[in-house]
């Protein structure tokens, strides 16, 4: 056993260590990941890339404490996590507002769970409306507003109260290409701002490349880590700048090259 | 075969406007087919084409609804009718909502007793009036238990449902944030149960009203039910149908009354 504390970075923010988990499923139980091990740094922005059904959320989940591991430990600031760890935002594929409350009460709605007063709340959650450019809607109701709009809040719902640590499970994929751009940018201005610790899961390997410090590759189920990329392109970026960059072009080529076998083993899995 | 293809070709827009008539004329059709309705009925029955003993007459029906407003007759009837049916929707409602959240929460007590509910469900529920009548007597009591009986399930299944399919991340979502059980239900569980229970309520009033009026048609000594039962006792079609024309605009003030509530309460839902 590694004993906690030694050999762990004092900035490292989560650690997963040999990480398994197992779904039941009808053929008994199905390993969905296997002997998983990374760290994330404080601050770092990393992306978790891998062919559809490796396991990319439920690393996430396993973090946010919302799936059971089999074996394995994880660890935030050296702790080891058991439950919902506290200082965690979680910005999920869908935008999972409550559709019975406006705009400013869905924003509002984690301090207030934190007991904040109203009056105390107001003035950050107004000025969060104001910095995710949806001041105008505080009064609408979600099903009022688009996609992009509706993502928008979600995320200013997040980071209103100020994790230290945000999860983000393909946050953009059902927004069309124009606002997903746009989102991303957004995003990238809000953390180089805020220097939040962010682990992103994407299927889409050029949102990877254009948004994150590091990417790592999981293999096809039962997911493991294949590699680990540093994205030394500079920043501050604009990710649909960036894209134009020689040197992103070789990234996208070099990463490719180890996902598209992966992407054909899940394919060939999918069609047994 | 020209014509048809032009039209199915314009535009979808230019098709609603040629397709949707003004409201004017709309409601001009509807006044004319009740005086077309009304009228004939009136005249067959003057003229005796039929028999006016079984199928009485307007004016008389009118009259007779008159009659029994300015004397006060039908009032405390209808009063009784509509405390029933109010009792019988909140507390059918309230059991529905208790027993949805329980089968949601304790899913050994879903399977254990989802198949009585079923078929409790299935049965025909007026065929328990003369029961109910027998165990709870000629009052108020047995008619709203009749009606409880129907608006229980209706609630339950549709809150019971709607529960389910309440997406497991927003509840997540929730704990995530710092919400404790007590938050995921005031936050998420309960105002999903209100959406799904405003949903229902027209059906349910509907429903908590037709055990009351069904209730005292087999056996009262008042309400509406209980007057149209007894004019059709004494064979008369004219008190039959004066009762039966009160009755609906009863149900027309509840379904209003009911519309305004439900909008009030799902502002979030319109546009």
């Amino acid at each position: 056993m590694r004993r906690l504390g030694v050999d762990i970075l004092p900035d490292t923010h989560i650690d997963l260590e040999e990480v398994s988990v197992a779904f039941a499923s009808k053929a008994g139980e199905t390993l969905a990941l296997e002997n998983v091990s990374f760290a994330v740094q404080e601050g770092e922005f990393v992306s978790i890339v891998g062919p559809s059904g490796c396991g990319k959320s439920t690393i996430l989940n396993v973090i946010a404490g919302l799936a059971d591991t089999l074996s394995g430990r994880v660890s935030i600031k050296g702790k080891a996590t058991n439950g919902i760890p506290k200082d965690i935002g979680y910005v999920f594929q869908s935008d999972l507002l409550l559709p019975w409350r406006t705009v400013f009460d869905n924003v509002a709605l984690a301090l207030k769970l934190r007991g904040y007063r109203t009056e105390k709340m107001g003035p950050a959650v107004e000025d969060w409306l104001t910095r995710v450019g949806l001041a105008g809607f505080r009064n609408h109701y979600p099903h009022q507003l688009s996609g992009g709009m509706r993502k928008r809040v979600a995320l200013a719902q997040t980071l209103v109260y100020n994790p230290e640590l945000i999860l983000m499970d393909e946050p953009f994929s059902a927004l069309d290409v124009q606002t997903r751009n746009m989102m991303e940018n957004e995003l990238l201005d809000l953390w180089s701002g805020l220097r939040k610790t962010v682990l992103f899961v994407t299927h889409d390997l050029e949102e990877a490349v254009s948004l994150s410090d590091r990417i790592i590759l999981l293999t096809a189920r039962p997911g493991r880590v294949k590699a680990s990329y540093i994205i030394d392109l500079p920043r501050p970026r604009n990710v649909t700048e960036v894209r134009f960059n020689v040197r992103f072009r070789e990234l996208i080529e070099q990463i490719w090259q180890d996902l598209k076998t992966e992407v054909t083993v899940a394919y060939a899995a999918s069609r047994q | 075969m020209l014509r048809q293809d032009s039209s199915a070709g314009s535009p979808k827009a230019a098709n609603r406007l040629k397709n949707s008539p003004s409201p004017l004329l709309v409601m001009a059709l509807r006044i004319g087919a009740l005086i077309v309705f009304v009228g004939s009925w009136e005249t067959a029955s003057s003229l005796k084409w039929i028999n006016p003993f079984f199928v009485s007459r307007p004016s008389d029906i009118i009259f007779r609804a008159y009659t029994w407003l300015s004397s006060g007759y039908v009032l405390s009837h209808t009063a009784i009718t509509i405390v029933e049916t109010f009792f019988a929707f909140v507390l059918g409602a309230l059991l529905g909502a208790i027993l949805a959240f329980l089968l949601y929460r304790s899913s050994i007590v879903d399977q254990a007793l989802m198949p009585y509910l079923m078929i409790l469900n299935a049965m025909p529920r007026i065929i328990f009036a003369p029961i109910f009548i027998l165990w709870f007597g000629l009052g108020l009591t047995s008619k709203v238990v009749l009606g409880i009986s129907i608006v229980i399930f209706i609630v339950f299944f549709s809150i019971y449902t709607g529960l389910k399919e309440v997406d497991q991340n927003l509840i997540n979502k929730v704990r995530l944030m710092g919400g404790s059980e007590k938050d995921v239900l005031l936050e998420v569980l309960i105002p999903s149960a209100l959406s799904w229970l405003f949903s229902s309520l027209k059906t349910s009033v509907g429903f908590a009203l037709v055990g009351a009026i069904v209730g005292e048609y087999m056996g009262s000594a008042n309400g509406l039910g209980h007057i149209i039962a007894f004019a059709e006792g004494m064979f008369d079609a004219t008190g039959v149908f004066a009762g039966l024309f009160i009755l609906s605009f009863v149900v027309i003030a509840i379904n209003w009354c009911m519309e305004r509530v439900e909008n009030h309460f799902t502002a979030w839902r319109m546009g």
